[in-house]
């Protein structure tokens, strides 16, 4: 599209691997994250070697939170722990996931990715080669615990959540016993009415309060062979 | 000795606290995050209380009559919408501040009366009071402009 700058160089000036990340490193330079350091293909084994963390009240990107509840800290209070450079290693009480398994629904569902697809597939799904390595959702569980609901390898297989059901071919694989996974690309954008195919529909919604990351690793599910 | 009446209005406050939070977690369930800390902050207001009750019980015995006007109401339910919201949390945060103040009171009787029990209840439960005040405040600060410049 031949996109300019003001100036009338290339708005884009890359064109090789190498180049798009020598800019992308430009980027945070001077930044509290800099990467300037990392040398294509690859670099030193350690970025910052003299011990001194970006915690300055002045530097720093933020004066952190309470990880339980995402409280946001004050300057002063940050501050007055006289942080100069030093890393703070942060603790807090246990508490149990906001679902756990029950009688109902007795195992974990943990939902995570494929190496072939990239989030919801809004991309992944238009590359013909990427998509056909991975066109569906599988269930992967261990052998005790299909065994015990008298499923094969293969089966069509239902998992519920107090929210929803997900139908896909059950993997029997080395995963942890009590815990059952679904990849989380597979909607019903490009499968309209396929709600039964949408991990995302079984899991809470909910997030971490500080690091805003939505809770997919942990769903109370029930395990059903669809006959 | 009118400690009695003071741990009565913390025990009251707690109590009043975790049924609001309740209240708001409800009405506003539809902020995930909402329901989920105010339902947590309501069962620590619950744990509170419960601590405390057995203080207030003993206390309550030495203490004369209780004086007028010794209780507040600072919550008449919940609203609706963004605006509502925010004022809710604006409530929340009024009992929070009564609760967070009653423990400074409370914790220098404590002292005063050389009860280690009753310190060592209000040390671990003061601290947990000031980070709700703070997670409302900071919740606050999020709705704010939303409600008050976009909607």
């Amino acid at each position: 599209m031949d996109f300019r700058s003001c100036s009338g160089d290339p708005l884009i000036p890359w064109s090789t691997p190498e180049e798009a990340f020598e800019a992308w490193k430009l980027r945070g330079a001077g930044r509290p994250c800099d990467y300037t350091g990392i040398q294509w293909p690859f670099g030193d084994e350690r970025l910052y070697t003299d011990g001194v963390f970006n915690t300055d009240p002045d530097r720093c990107e933020s004066y952190g939170h309470d990880l339980a509840t995402g409280a946001e800290l004050t300057k002063e209070e940050y501050a007055a722990r006289r942080p100069g450079g030093r890393a703070f290693l942060h603790a807090v009480a246990y508490e149990p996931s906001p679902e756990t398994p029950t009688g109902e629904y007795p195992l974990l569902l943990t939902t995570g990715r494929s190496v072939h697809q990239f989030h919801s597939r809004t991309k992944t799904a238009r590359a013909p080669q990427l998509n056909a390595a991975a066109p569906e959702p599988w269930v992967e569980v261990n052998a005790a615990d299909a065994a015990a609901a008298g499923i094969r390898d293969g089966d069509l297989v239902a998992v519920t959540s107090p929210r929803g059901t997900v139908r896909a071919p059950a993997r029997i694989r080395g995963i942890r016993p009590g815990v059952v996974f679904i990849p989380f690309h597979q909607g019903y954008f490009d499968a309209p009415g396929a709600f039964d195919r949408a991990a995302n529909e079984l899991t809470v919604t909910s997030w971490d309060p500080v690091s805003k990351q939505p809770l997919f690793k942990v769903t109370a599910v029930r395990l059903d062979k669809v006959t | 000795m009118h400690l009695g009446h003071y741990l009565g209005l913390l025990h009251r406050s707690q109590t009043c606290l975790a049924d609001a939070f309740r209240e708001v977690a409800s009405a506003h369930g539809d902020e995930p995050d909402i329901r989920a800390l105010c339902t947590r902050l309501a069962a620590q207001c619950d744990a509170h209380a419960s601590q405390l009750a057995p203080f207030a019980a003993r206390y309550a015995a030495e203490a004369p009559d209780e004086p007028d006007r010794l209780h507040s109401t600072l919550f008449t339910g919940t609203r609706g919408g963004g605006l509502g919201l925010l004022r809710d949390l604006h409530d929340l945060y009024l009992m929070a501040a009564e609760c967070d103040v009653s423990w400074t009171v409370v914790g220098q009787a404590a002292r005063g009366v050389r009860d280690e029990d009753l310190l060592r209840v209000v040390l671990r439960c003061e601290g947990e009071t000031a980070v709700q005040l703070k997670w409302l405040r900071t919740r606050i600060r999020q709705a704010a402009p939303q409600a008050l410049v976009v909607a």
